[in-house]
Parts: C-alpha cells; structure tokens; sequence
C-alpha cells in the first residue's frame, strides 16, 4: 500500500480511536458509581478487584488517548490498544456465551448497543488499532 | 533493536491479557455457582409473608391488570380488545351465576395505553393511532371527556392535569409533557430525548399509579426514570443489570395469544406502590432461563431513583406472575388466567 495512503488511513484511525477512548474514559469518570455498580455484578471480575480493575481500566484509556497524540508514542498507543480491545473482545464473549446474565458496564452512546453489537465493535476497534500499529513507520 | 522491543513488547503484551482472560475463566466458575446458589445478587430483603385471601378464576384469554377502585378489579383483556372489571369477590369472570362483570370493548388493531385513575375514579384510554384521550367514568364505563392531542404518541399517561407521551423519533424515544387546562385544552410544556447523555431508544411504558410522578421503564434495560408534574427528571438503574434479551411479538396461535419467543426482558412488571416503584425482579425471580427457584422477588426503588429494599413473595407453588398490582396492604397477583389476591406483612 502506498505510504501516503497508510499515513491517511492512519489518521482516521487515530482521531476514531481517540475519540473512543477520550469520550469512554470521561463517561465512566461522569458516571463512576454506575460504572462500579456494573463492574461488581460482572461474573468475570471478584469483588476485591473491581475497585483496582475500574482505575485501571479507566487510566489505561487515558493514557493511550495521550499516546496517540504525539507521533512518536501514537505506536505504542496503537498496540495497547488493540491489546485492551483484546482484552475487552475476549470479556465480551465470556460474559456473552457464558454468564448467567448480562451486567451492562459501558459508558454513553457504545451503552447503547446490544452485547452482539459490541463485540463486533470491538472484533472492529481491535482490528483497526493493528492496521495502524503496523502501519505506523518503525 | 527498536523493532526487536516492541516485538518483545507486543508478545508480552498478548500473554498478560491471555493470563487475565484465563483468570476471568477460572473466576467464572466459581462466580456462576455463586451466583445460582445465591439465587441472585445481594438484596436487603424484608421479612415478609402473604396470606392468600381469594383467588379468582379469568377465561382463558390474555389480561393485564389495570388497578383497583373500592372493590373492583380492572382488568385488559388483549384477545377480545376490552377493559373488563369484576368486584374481587368474584370466584369467576366466565361463570353465568355472576352478572356484576363490565366491560368496555376497544377497537381491534388499534394501539392504547390505559390506566385508572383511582382518586377521580375515571379510566384514561389513549388511542395512539386517533390521537384521542377518552376518559371514562370507571364506575358505569360512561365516557365523560375527549380530549384531542396534536402531536403523535405511542405511549402515554396522565397524572392530574399532566399528560406525559412517548413518541418515536429518528429511532429515539423522546417524552413530551403537557398541560391540561379548566377547558381542557392542551399546551405542550416540554419534551426530554437526551436523558443522561444516553438516547432512550428502548422501548417501555409510562406509569403513575396515582402516585406523585410518573416513571418511565424501559423493557429492555436496566433502567428506569422519576418525572415529576415539574418536568424534574431523575435516572435510576434496576438492581438486576440485565441487557437486552431477543425482542418478541404477541402473536395469534390457534385462540390465543402468544409470545413469539421466549420473553426474557429485564423490567416486564412494575407499578408504584406508596411511592416506591415496584420492580419484578427478572434474574431473581423464578424464570426458565435462570433456574432459581424464587417465586417472586419485587424490588422497590425510592422516587429518588435509588434501590431501598425486597420483598419475596413466596406465593403459591409455582405461581409465575404474568402481572402484580400492590394497593394498600394488598398484592394482587395475575397468574394462570387466575386473580390471586394476598395480604402482605412486611416487617419494619
């Protein structure tokens, strides 16, 4: 594929990729009670972790919007995420295929689709997260 | 080097979130058993016992029910389009020895929300498909008013002189509130589509039970929302987050009404009971998906939208409530085509 053609797609990956992260992260911090009250009911995660998985989770996502804001980093920002995207791909279809019901976690607009749609969204995210991660210059 | 280390990287990356997804496993196993052993999440719920005081037997049709006025039961009947109302006393709605039955026929096909009024003692029928409240008196089904509204509903209520609608838009639900003056015309006063920064876009139903706000319940999502006559909103989230279950129809077989699918959505039976709102719970009750053995477990939710307390109904043996109506100290439950009428001792 031509570089120039890479560098664009590039870019619409990483202003898709920021807003996610940007707007998510914000929306769990708005509505972090929700956000705990949701993480404790999971089947996936105990108890004494829910709290520590939260701040996580939520830091994670800050740190890869910064990431993919400065050239040099946006490489590591790319891998880390389609390495949380993995991660909440894989969360998805446990709790989709396998948990006795079904807790809702997610913030804004994306806690608005259906368990089927996100994981898709995800499959998607994590996909687009890769493309950029190899297509961004060694 | 450079490329070396994030290689390195990546792969160490992969195997952190594989160990993580292998702990949710491992962790899942354990939490499930958990979780059916301890038929539901955690609840702070009340000492409670129902006395069974009558039960009456329905035809073989599909109800709802709509309220109690002194000692009358209102009733929806969805096979033969009607609102029907029998006094409690009945042991029967299809037994010719008793004639005190009355019903209201509705139109076939056309799409209503209905309520009592029990303070006025009128039943409001919203036709969405004419636009038209009819309120009627709910003693002699004598229709007293009718009232046009301009703007299109799907689902509505009225709480005094507050007409609260659902309409669809663009594939969101928006509520409009109006007012209802002296000569009963209608002014819209305000209309709410972003709730929270979340699109309502599941569909649900708009209740007051004669209480001091309306509530707004979602079928499909853990939610629910406390609207005051002051248009002052409030979201609040059912205690059982469940997500959305398959969508289903009520469709013809043979004479009755049936589901299309197997029904499993979070908030199907809820009403106001002295200002709490009322919540079948659909995990910690007896459902065939879940397996717990509960009967009925109702979860009220304060005006503020938040959770305060249970109560299990351990009615009869393996009664699954289509439908529950709370007045007083009096649980009225809707379960195989039969009225069962409980008193309620609720511990304080």
């Amino acid at each position: 594929m031509p570089i120039h053609i890479k560098k664009t797609v590039n870019v619409f990956i990483c202003y898709f990729l920021l807003f996610v992260f940007v707007y998510t992260s914000f929306d769990k911090i708005r509505t972090y009670d929700s956000f705990i009250n949701d993480l404790n009911k999971s089947v996936l995660i105990p108890n004494f972790l829910v709290f520590p998985t939260s701040i996580l989770i939520i830091i994670l996502e800050l740190t890869i919007s910064v990431l993919l804001l400065f050239n040099k980093t946006k490489k590591i920002g790319f891998m880390i995420s389609g390495l949380l995207f993995i991660l909440f791909t894989g969360y998805i279809f446990l709790m989709l295929y396998f948990s006795p019901y079904l807790p809702c976690s997610c913030g804004g607009i994306i806690g608005t689709m259906t368990w089927n749609q996100h994981l898709v969204f995800n499959i998607t995210s994590t996909v687009l997260s890769f493309i950029a991660f190899s297509n961004e210059k060694k | 080097m450079s490329i070396l280390k994030t290689k390195n990287f990546l792969i160490l990356g992969l195997g952190f979130v594989l160990s993580i997804l292998m702990f949710m496993v491992i962790n899942l196993k354990s939490s499930k058993k958990n979780f059916l052993k301890e038929k539901g999440f955690t609840r702070n719920i009340k000492d409670s016992y129902v006395d069974l005081i009558k039960q009456n037997q329905l035809g073989s049709d599909h109800y709802t029910l709509l309220g109690i006025i002194d000692d009358r039961v209102y009733l929806r009947s969805y096979n033969n389009p009607s609102i029907i109302s029998i006094p409690s006393s009945n042991k029967s709605v299809t037994s010719s020895e008793y004639n005190d039955i009355k019903t209201y026929d509705l139109e076939k096909d056309h799409q209503y929300s209905i309520e009592v009024d029990e303070i006025n003692k009128n039943i409001n029928i919203f036709n969405s498909i004419t636009q038209v409240l009819t309120i009627i008196n709910a003693d002699n089904f004598t229709e007293t008013h009718r009232i046009t509204l301009k703007d299109r509903f799907t689902r509505a209520s009225k709480l005094g002189s507050t007409i609260l609608t659902t309409t669809d838009s663009s594939y969101k639900l928006l509520l409009k509130m109006y007012k209802i003056d002296n000569n009963h015309k209608v002014t819209f006063v305000k209309s709410f589509n972003m709730l929270n920064g979340t699109s309502m876009n599941e569909d649900g139903i708009i209740i007051n039970n004669n209480s001091n706000c309306f509530a707004y319940v979602p079928f499909y999502k853990n939610s629910f929302y406390i609207i005051d006559t002051l248009s002052n909103i409030i979201h609040g989230k059912t205690i059982d987050t469940i997500s959305t279950g398959p969508k289903t129809d009520l469709i013809m077989n043979k004479t009755k009404m049936v589901y299309s699918e197997p029904v499993r959505i979070t908030n199907s039976n809820f009403h106001f009971f002295n200002n709490f709102l009322a919540v079948e719970s659909a995990v910690a009750s007896d459902t065939p998906y879940e397996n717990i053995k509960h009967n009925s477990l109702i979860d009220l939710y304060n005006i503020r939208g938040n959770y305060k307390y249970s109560i299990k109904v351990n009615a009869e043996d393996k009664i699954k409530p289509n439908d529950f109506y709370i007045k007083d100290s009096l649980m009225y439950l809707l379960s195989n085509n039969s009225i069962f009428i409980y008193k309620i001792h609720i511990q304080e």
